[in-house]
Formats: structure tokens, sequence, C-alpha cells
């Protein structure tokens, strides 16, 4: 169960990173006009500027396709002049999981919104750990004060509605980069990370060898960094895990109410706006059914690892 | 426990002034103009600059939110910025939609939660009662809007069947699907709560007493397994509250209901301050009342805690 769970992610990770050669609608390689060009999605040259597939393959001496031969924000349409009726088309041999209402390859949108989808989750979970890591520690640390004030913001920002503050800051940004959406995000979801920690170092500042590396004369940097921070990483660890699957949800909200990264770069959330809107298209069903099977594949495989992690810990200790 | 609730209620002040100051601050500092992006948008510089100079939009931010927080507590929330329709009347209106479909809800997932938790407890080598749990951990994964697109397709389209009406809160049929659909995300979490409390609980010395007095299994399981186990799950709710209306944001824009969500969504749309003020000010109450009314149940459940054993 847990290796199924971990082969989704990797096989996501991979797809996503590597979003701009598996569906493209450059070739991975070709040779035309006398000139060879290895993997020119990623470069992109002048030279291909406008080609497609289509364009390529009956000029070409020889050519590799790529896996899935179409771009996120190619439309179709005037491609296939054999079909009946406009699009959204349903999924066929050519189109695996359809298109969309104006011609564009569903699988391929998919892929290169995985790429967007993913890298927010991970970044968020990275950038929120880190500073949930950061506040619990101060606060359980220095005590007084500090960690009156911390443990408040925790229990404030753990019951009001993440969404609806998100809500109002991305719309400030008016139209939010990747950057700024993690950015964001990450602002929002380290309290996890931050109760756990505070928890963790109050509870080991206590014990024995922690006190032993006092009394050594051991700085107070050195004991948070060397013994404190290394032993309370298991559950931040275990939390962050699940955090993926949040974040996940949280994008994919957040575009699908469209404020997250803007069109027309696809993200799994704005998948899912396109089949919603298209319900007057009636029975458009693969629109709907594929982005919500890739988030929840995504989601329930962070949560199967986060629980192999968390018996896995919990055995030992 | 009157001076538990006095201090509870005085904690409260403070919080509520940092949410809606923060929101304050981010609505107004967020780039855009009301008065730029409304509909009959005033020709002149100097007709906005007059326009700013009414809704005291040239006044100093702090000064600002003095002005709104002085208001707010003479049950003022001002005027809409773009119709200038008063936002009481805005929210009056759409509050009572999204009350109606979050309580809905919350009482079906609580329902079938409960139900649903012991009988997965009671019939816990069940293969079936397997199968659920499973089932019910996969459906935490699934993100409440897709459910949404998808029963619309199923339900509400000429693909499916039409038995539900697409868009809109016109009658006891258009409820079904948004309820359902909001309740979703808290029938799963609250059924694992349900399931794991009831099992503990009847695992406890007291349970085996009263199975040794000769009780009957189902008067064991409701009236004494049942009711510990129902203890953490009162706060559990109180804290999750707040989302549930927060997921009726998605919800509302999936069903087309004019309800709190797509007020304040269409209002940071066209950045309307005094209506995502407003929605902000209810939203804090919201959750502020039921962090309060989790403390308190919790503590009327389990009368240990008001004595202050525990904090």
């Amino acid at each position: 169960m847990t290796r199924v769970a971990a082969a989704v992610l990797v096989a996501w990770l991979v797809l996503a990173l590597f979003a701009d050669l598996i569906a493209s609608e450059l070739p991975l390689a070709v040779r035309v006009d006398g000139q060879t060009w290895l993997l020119p999605a990623l470069g992109r040259p002048n030279a291909l500027r406008g080609e497609t597939h289509a364009t390529l393959a009956p000029r070409a001496e020889w050519l590799v396709r790529a896996p899935v031969p179409f771009g996120p924000l190619q439309t179709v349409v005037t491609l296939e002049p054999d079909r009946a009726g406009a699009p959204p088309w349903g999924p066929d041999a050519r189109h695996l999981l359809g298109t969309d209402e104006i011609g564009r390859d569903v699988l391929s949108r998919l892929i290169h919104g995985a790429r967007v989808t993913l890298l927010v989750a991970f970044g968020v979970v990275l950038l929120s750990t880190a500073l949930g890591v950061v506040l619990g520690a101060l606060a359980g640390l220095k005590g007084g004060v500090i960690d009156l004030l911390i443990s408040r913001l925790i229990e404030v920002a753990s019951t009001f509605p993440t969404i609806f503050f998100l809500m109002v800051i991305v719309a400030a940004l008016r139209a939010p980069s990747l950057w700024a959406v993690v950015l964001v995000l990450a602002a929002t979801r380290w309290i996890e990370a931050a109760r756990l920690m505070r928890a963790e170092v109050q509870r080991l500042a206590g014990l024995d060898f922690v006190q032993a590396a006092r009394a050594l004369g051991a700085s107070e940097l050195h004991v948070l960094l060397v013994h404190l921070v290394p032993n309370a990483l298991r559950p931040v660890g275990v939390s962050a895990t699940f955090a993926v699957g949040t974040a996940v949800l949280l994008e994919s909200g957040l575009s699908f109410l469209g404020l997250s990264v803007p069109p027309p770069g696809p993200t799994w959330g704005e998948l899912l706006v396109q089949a919603h809107r298209t319900l007057v298209h009636p029975g458009a069903w693969w629109l709907a059914l594929f982005p919500g099977l890739a988030i929840a594949s995504v989601v329930l495989a962070t949560q199967a690892v986060g629980h192999a992690l968390q018996r896995r810990f919990d055995g030992r200790a | 426990m009157g001076r538990l609730i006095a201090t509870r209620l005085g904690l409260m002040v403070p919080t509520f002034l940092v949410i809606t100051a923060l929101t304050f601050a981010m609505a107004h500092l967020a780039p855009g103009d009301p008065l730029l992006l409304s509909e009959d948008a005033p020709a002149s510089a100097d007709t906005v600059a007059q326009a700013r100079t009414r809704l005291g939009l040239d006044r100093p931010l702090l000064e600002r939110y003095v002005t709104w927080l002085g208001r707010l507590v003479r049950g003022d929330l001002g005027v809409s910025v773009v119709d200038r329709e008063p936002v009481r009347g805005k929210i009056g209106t759409a509050l009572p939609r999204t009350v109606l479909v979050s309580g809905l809800a919350l009482l079906m997932a609580c329902l079938v939660a409960v139900a649903l938790g012991v009988l997965l407890a009671a019939r816990h080598e069940a293969a079936w009662a397997r199968l659920v749990a499973a089932a019910l951990t996969l459906a935490s994964g699934v993100p409440s809007f897709w459910v949404a697109v998808m029963a619309l397709l199923l339900f509400a389209t000429p693909r499916g069947v039409e038995w539900f009406p697409l868009q809109g809160l016109e009658g006891p049929a258009h409820l079904v699907l948004p309820v359902a659909c909001l309740a979703w995300p808290t029938v799963a979490m609250l059924t694992r709560y349900v399931h794991t409390g009831v099992r503990k609980a009847l695992e406890q010395d007291f349970v085996r007493a009263a199975r040794a007095r000769g009780l009957s299994e189902r008067r064991v399981l409701y009236f004494h397994a049942l009711p510990n186990a129902l203890v953490p799950l009162v706060t559990v709710l109180g804290l999750h509250l707040p989302h549930v209306f927060a997921g009726s944001v998605v919800i509302e824009r999936v069903f087309g209901i004019q309800g709190m969500g797509l007020l304040a969504f269409e209002a940071i749309g066209t950045r309307d301050y005094p209506v995502v003020m407003g929605v902000a000010t209810v939203m804090a109450a919201v959750t502020l009342t039921s962090m309060l009314l989790a403390d308190l149940a919790s503590m009327a459940a389990d009368p240990r805690l008001a004595s202050g054993a525990r904090r």
C-alpha cells in the first residue's frame, strides 16, 4: 500500500518535472530543413516557432514524437477537421482524456497542471514547516511573553478559516505569481509545525541530555540546533507529509475560485472550473472526472505515506 | 464557572481586534481603487477626490480603522462603496442562506457521523466495516468542490438524471446537493473521531463494569460508551464550525447560492472595503463564538474542566 502510494507520488513528480518534454506540441527530436533539433521543447528555438507535430510531420526527415503530442495551450480544432461537431470531444485514441471546450488536450493540461500544483504544495510545506519550526522553537525555548504571544497567535490562526484570509490577500496581489501564492499559503500553514515544535522543545528541554549539555556550557543556539531540533524533527516531518496533501487541496480550492496562479497556465483547480463552466455542455464528464482523480490521488498518496512514517516512528519511540 | 466565562470573553476582545485590524489593513492596502472599479465611475480626478473625501478614504489607515470600530459598536457596518447599499442589509440577506446551508450540513454530518461511527465501532471486525472505514479515509482526500461538480454532472444535467436544479436556492430541492457536498468532508472527519472514541471507551473499566452488571450490549454501547466518546467531539465540532462556514465559499460558488461566501468573493473582487469588513466581522464573530461554545460545551460535558483541574 505504502509502496503504491510512494510510486504514485514519484510518478506525479516525474510528470511534473518533465512536463515540458512529456506533453508538448514540439517533438522530442526532429530533423527538418536540413537541421536536427534535440528536445526543442526546452529551448524553444525561433526556427520552430509556431510549429507543431502536425506541421512538422509532413516536412521532417524523421521525428520522435512526444509521449503526449499536444501542448497545454494548443487548440487542436483546426488540426482535426474530420471530427463532427464542436469541442469538447470525449476521450479517444488521439486524446486519451478528451479535450476541453476550446479543443485543448486534457491530458496535456493535467500534466502541466501537476507542475504548478506540486511546486506550490511542496514549496508551501517546506517554507511553512521552516517558519513553524522557528516560531515553535522560539516559543518553547524562551517561554514567558514570547510564548504567550506565539501561543495566542497559534490559537487564533488555527481556528480562523484560512480560505477567507487567503481570498483577501491573494485578491490584493491582483495577478499573483506562483511564488506569491506559495508565500501567502505558507504564511497560513505554519501552525501545525509550530505547535508540534513548541511541545517537543518543551518536552525535550527538561530531559537529562539537554540539561547535561547546558551543564557542559553549551550555548543556547548549540542546544537548539544540535540537541533539540534534530530530535523534534520526527513528529514535524510526519505532519509535514500530511501537510502536502492539505496544501494540494488548498491550492486547488484557491485556483477553483480563480485566485491562484492566473491562466492560461493550467492548474488542477482551474481545470475543474472549466468542468463547472461546461456543465452547460451536458455530459462532458471527462473534464470533471480526471482533474478530480488527479487531486485525490496525490492527497491520498501523501496521506498513506504519512501514516506509514507515523507507524514507523511510533514503533521505534 | 462565571469567572471563567468572563475571562474567556475578555480574551476574545483583543483577538477580535487583531483579526479585524489585519483584514482592514490587508483590504485597504490592496492595490486597486473601488472608485475606479465601480461601473458609474466618476469621470474627473476632481470628483474622485471629492468622493474620496466624502467616504473618508483620504484619512490615515489607523484613523479609518478606529472610525470603523466606532461605527461597529453602534451596529453600523457602513455603506457599500460600489452600489451604496447598506452593508447590514446585504449581510442580512446573505447570512440566513449560508447559515441554512451550513447549519443543515453540520446537522446532517453529526447525525451520520455518530450513527456510522457507533456502528463501525460495534462491528469493527466485520469486513464491511473495514471497507467503510477505508472508504472514509479515501473520502477525506477528495476535495468537496470536485464532489460538487461531479454531483451536478450526475444529478442535475441531462447526461445523468435531472433530479435536482443546477443553480440557485429557491426550494427544498435546491438544498439537497449543496448540503450533501458541504457535509461530505465533515462526515469523513467526524466519523473517524466517533469511531476511535467509542472503541477506546469500549476498552475501559467502566464499560467492563457495566457489562459485568449484566447490561445489554446495546445499553452499554449507547448509554455508557457513546456519551464518553462524545465529550471530545464537542470540542472538535466547535473548532470545526468556522471551517464549514469557509467551505461554503466554494460550495456557494458551485451552486450559485448568493450567501456570505459569494458576497465576500464578489466584494473582494470589486474592492468593496465596507462589505469585505462586514463579512470579516461576521466570520470573526462566528470563529470566536464557536471557540467559546466549544469551551463551554466541553465544560458542561466534563465538570472537571470547569473547576480548572486541567487548566
